[in-house]
């Protein structure tokens, strides 16, 4: 069975073609949920997990997510986005029902050391310097620093020149490192 | 790493751990439409400026990559088995196909008791008003099973409770209909 035949058959709630798609797509959608979940300060559980993969698996069976696809190889991809909204769509839900956001600690701490005073400061300096970026470069130095993509990758993610991106990283890195130096905060 | 490249690092994961989804954030359907290529120049456009501008919006766009790059049947961590268990489970194997296919089954057993029954009853003499009442019951049955019996029934119940005073027309309506022009 191919993978049209796969989704078609699906659609038509044939019960063998669905425990193939199950099988098959099952740790994709586990994996963005969790690294959805994992990328937030939700303080979430195995719980949560579970049960936003059994809704997700509902709603592609139920609302005929699968109409909506057209190409297959976007399949992959498709679904990890619906398995990530899915996931912040239940995030939202419980914050506004139980309010249980993570407390960021240090924000309501009265004494600070001399360490954190100097941290926080570093933040600043470095916050108002990727505010005044312009759109695409925070782009490309969000996808670089945070999550490790190679400029190559880069490049292929938000489809600009890969000299480009390189350019981007280098310049940004060297004016953060101008502006620490001007007001006396040093890159370690 | 360092120092200055771990405080990028804290400002990005700071602003993405606060998840800022908006109304302008892209849906699934306009998600899809973008990875299948199927939105005209101007909207790619408008949506690739909006992936970067929205730290969330280039997060899933980030993660559709990684998905992309990766075996699908590998990634992440095992899935608890009974969760996937459950997830197979909503789909019954009592499906629309195979329930259309037991009842057409169904009423096909009605007929074949039914015959069966009939020849039953000439066969074994002994058992002749049995096997013709166990005939008659089958034979009652399929017809209430079968399509064109239900709509005979609900015809001749509409019938029964409305007027009769058009049944002339209708009837001429009918003649007229099956009279065929070559007779």
């Amino acid at each position: 069975m191919n993978e049209s035949q796969l989704i078609s058959s699906c659609l038509k709630k044939d019960k063998r073609a669905w425990n193939i798609f199950v099988q098959k797509y099952s740790r994709l959608i586990y994996w963005a949920i969790k690294k959805r979940f994992s990328g937030s300060n939700f303080n979430f559980n195995q719980d949560d997990v579970d049960y936003i993969f059994q809704e997700i698996f509902l709603v592609i069976l139920q609302g005929d997510k699968l109409f909506q696809v057209k190409d297959i190889k976007a399949i992959s991809g498709w679904l990890a986005v619906v398995a990530s909204n899915k996931t912040v769509d239940f995030m939202r839900q419980k914050i506004k029902e139980d309010r249980k956001l993570v407390v960021n600690m240090t924000e309501i701490k009265d004494e600070k050391s001399e360490q954190e005073l100097y941290d926080r400061d570093l933040m600043n300096v470095v916050s108002s310097f990727i505010n005044t970026l312009p759109a695409k470069q925070k782009a490309v130095i969000s996808l670089n620093i945070v999550e490790g993509r190679t400029h190559s990758e880069i490049s292929k993610i938000i489809n600009i020149p890969i000299n480009t991106v390189s350019t981007i990283i280098v310049r940004a890195k060297q004016k953060i490192r101008e502006e620490l130096d001007k007001i006396g905060l040093k890159d370690l | 790493m360092g120092k200055m490249e771990q405080d990028l690092k804290n400002y990005f994961k700071k602003e993405s751990g606060n998840i800022k989804k908006t109304f302008q954030c892209l849906g699934d359907e306009i998600f899809l439409d973008y990875l299948e290529g199927r939105l005209d120049s101007q909207r790619r456009k408008d949506v690739e400026e909006h992936f970067c501008q929205c730290s969330f919006c280039l997060s899933q766009l980030n993660l559709v990559f990684e998905a992309k790059e990766s075996n699908i049947r590998n990634i992440g961590g095992k899935v608890p088995s009974k969760l996937i268990k459950k997830a197979k489970a909503l789909v019954n194997d009592d499906n629309p196909n195979s329930r259309r296919r037991v009842k057409r089954m169904k009423k096909n057993l009605f007929f074949a008791g039914m015959i069966l029954f009939f020849i039953t009853s000439f066969i074994w003499p002994k058992y002749f008003v049995q096997s013709l009442v166990a005939a008659l019951i089958l034979g009652i049955r399929w017809t209430f099973e079968s399509e064109g019996g239900r709509t005979l029934i609900m015809v001749v119940d509409s019938w029964r409770r409305n007027s009769h005073d058009q049944d002339d027309a209708i009837v001429k309506r009918l003649k007229d209909r099956f009279k065929s022009p070559h007779l």
